[in-house]
């Protein structure tokens, strides 16, 4: 007591306490009771935290709803022209609905990556545990991007007509594949992204690559790219369009199904992401049909939840 | 073959046709309802073989539906997916535990609400219109 010094920060008052120990009784009370000030404070402070979250958490519970709701009646209406259920398009009225697609879904999948950073960072996220027919779930995946993409850009598929029914989770999955088209497709002009995926029944992975013909990364930016927030500044200080959050999803929730990425670029060439996580076949497993892996609480234990150890080996970097 | 029929609840009148469309496509009959209230009572009338229920209703909502055709003999059966804007990380595990087959956030993949609800019904006439015009596909591998 004899040498702290109480500091009310927020209020004018301040109360430094004698160096001596001839404080008087009156001294002694005062700095009693700034200390409990100081208590309650901190406490308030807490509390005001607490509450904060919620507010953040039910601001973001509503503006997922509030979001979603018209850009599922969008997509919804454009998936119905597009398909022609309400009749025959000529080709520009084809090439304009298909650009209408194009867009929703850029921004469907943006708004959906803040959602899923915000489960993250409140500790929410899980990966469940479900049957996955991998080939349905790819074909969904590429009947989403059956529509011009308005450049000398393709997207190819390239799997197997037999790869097995497997346990992990969908949506985890489809967030993965969809961000790292959506990289590949942003940074190539011209060119093809290949998704192709295999089951390597070996070590009993799922595996993923998503390679494009876009402009490459430098080698020293490889490991950046997957930080939340943070993109590609090219060498010209030009930073390209996007959040910053796809990548670092592809990582975090890669690293949820317990898996790694790796990436293989060479600047002005083009890129081949990795994705590879454990898997069990579906007809092998006797479990519920309905598991949950809820491992994470804060951004440190997402990290630890992946299988291969530290942050520092998740990216593999290899040589071309 | 008998085309199976499908109940849709929403509140959103928009909702509603677009799924009506896309169902028809694929060979399903739908009916439509906009309220927890008419939910209960076309279940009753229509008896669907699958209902998709939207969680947030004007006169209440999902899970309260979903008890209450539990309690109606002949509908507790009746196969329920959720089709809602409400964050899946929040609501699933309820939905789920409630007794639906699935949880599918707003805005939804049509192939694979479209796939769930074909599982549950094991195979309506099914005629997929929507890939029909590929132009990039490729199994090149195997």
């Amino acid at each position: 007591l004899e040498d702290a010094k109480y500091r009310v920060v927020t209020s004018i008052v301040v109360i430094d306490t004698p160096d001596t120990d001839q404080a008087t009784d009156t001294e002694k009370v005062v700095a009693e009771v700034s200390r409990k000030v100081t208590d309650l404070m901190d406490q308030i402070g807490t509390a005001k935290l607490k509450v904060n979250d919620v507010i953040k958490r039910d601001l973001i519970s509503a503006m997922s709803r509030e979001v979603r709701t018209p850009l599922n009646v969008v997509m919804g209406y454009a998936g119905i022209l597009h398909d022609k259920l309400l009749g025959a398009l000529n080709p520009e009225q084809e090439k304009a609905i298909g650009k209408v697609i194009g867009q929703t879904n850029d921004l469907s999948l943006i708004m959906s990556n803040i959602f899923e950073t915000h489960w993250i960072d409140s500790g929410t996220a899980k990966a469940e545990r479900h049957e996955i027919h991998v080939v349905g779930l790819l074909s969904e995946l590429k009947s989403a991007y059956d529509f011009p993409l308005g450049k000398s850009v393709r997207i190819d598929w390239d799997y197997p007509a037999d790869l097995p029914a497997i346990m992990s989770d969908a949506a985890k999955i489809r967030v993965i594949l969809q961000n790292l088209i959506s990289n590949g497709l942003r940074f190539t002009q011209e060119g093809v992204v290949t998704v192709s995926a295999r089951y390597v029944s070996e070590t009993s992975r799922l595996e993923f690559d998503v390679t494009d013909t876009g402009i490459g990364i430098p080698g020293e930016s490889l490991e950046a790219i997957f930080e939340k927030f943070r993109q590609l500044n090219l060498s010209g200080g030009s930073i390209l369009s996007g959040m910053g959050l796809g990548l670092y999803l592809v990582r975090t929730f890669t690293k949820l199904l317990g898996g790694i990425v790796s990436v293989h670029s060479e600047y002005g060439k083009g890129s081949i992401f990795t994705v590879s996580f454990p898997v069990a076949r579906a007809d092998t497993v006797v479990a519920a049909p309905h598991d949950v892996m809820s491992l994470p609480n804060t951004q440190v234990s997402v990290a630890s939840a992946s299988e291969e150890g530290p942050d520092d080996n998740i990216l593999n970097r290899r040589e071309l | 073959m008998k085309r199976k029929k499908i109940l849709i609840v929403d509140d959103d009148e928009d909702v509603l046709l677009g799924l009506r469309v896309r169902l028809g496509a694929r060979g399903y009959a739908t009916v439509l309802a906009i309220n927890a209230h008419w939910a209960i009572r076309v279940a009753q009338d229509e008896k669907p073989d699958l209902i998709l229920l939207d969680l947030g209703l004007p006169d209440g909502n999902g899970f309260m539906v979903m008890e209450k055709l539990k309690q109606i003999n002949g509908l507790a059966s009746i196969p329920i997916i959720i089709v809602s804007a409400r964050p899946l990380e929040v609501y699933k595990d309820a939905a789920l535990l409630g007794g639906a087959k699935g949880y599918f956030q707003k805005p939804f993949d049509n192939e694979a609400l479209l796939a769930a609800i074909h599982k549950e019904l094991a195979g309506p006439v099914a005629t997929p219109e929507s890939n029909s015009n590929s132009t990039t596909w490729q199994l090149t591998r195997n």
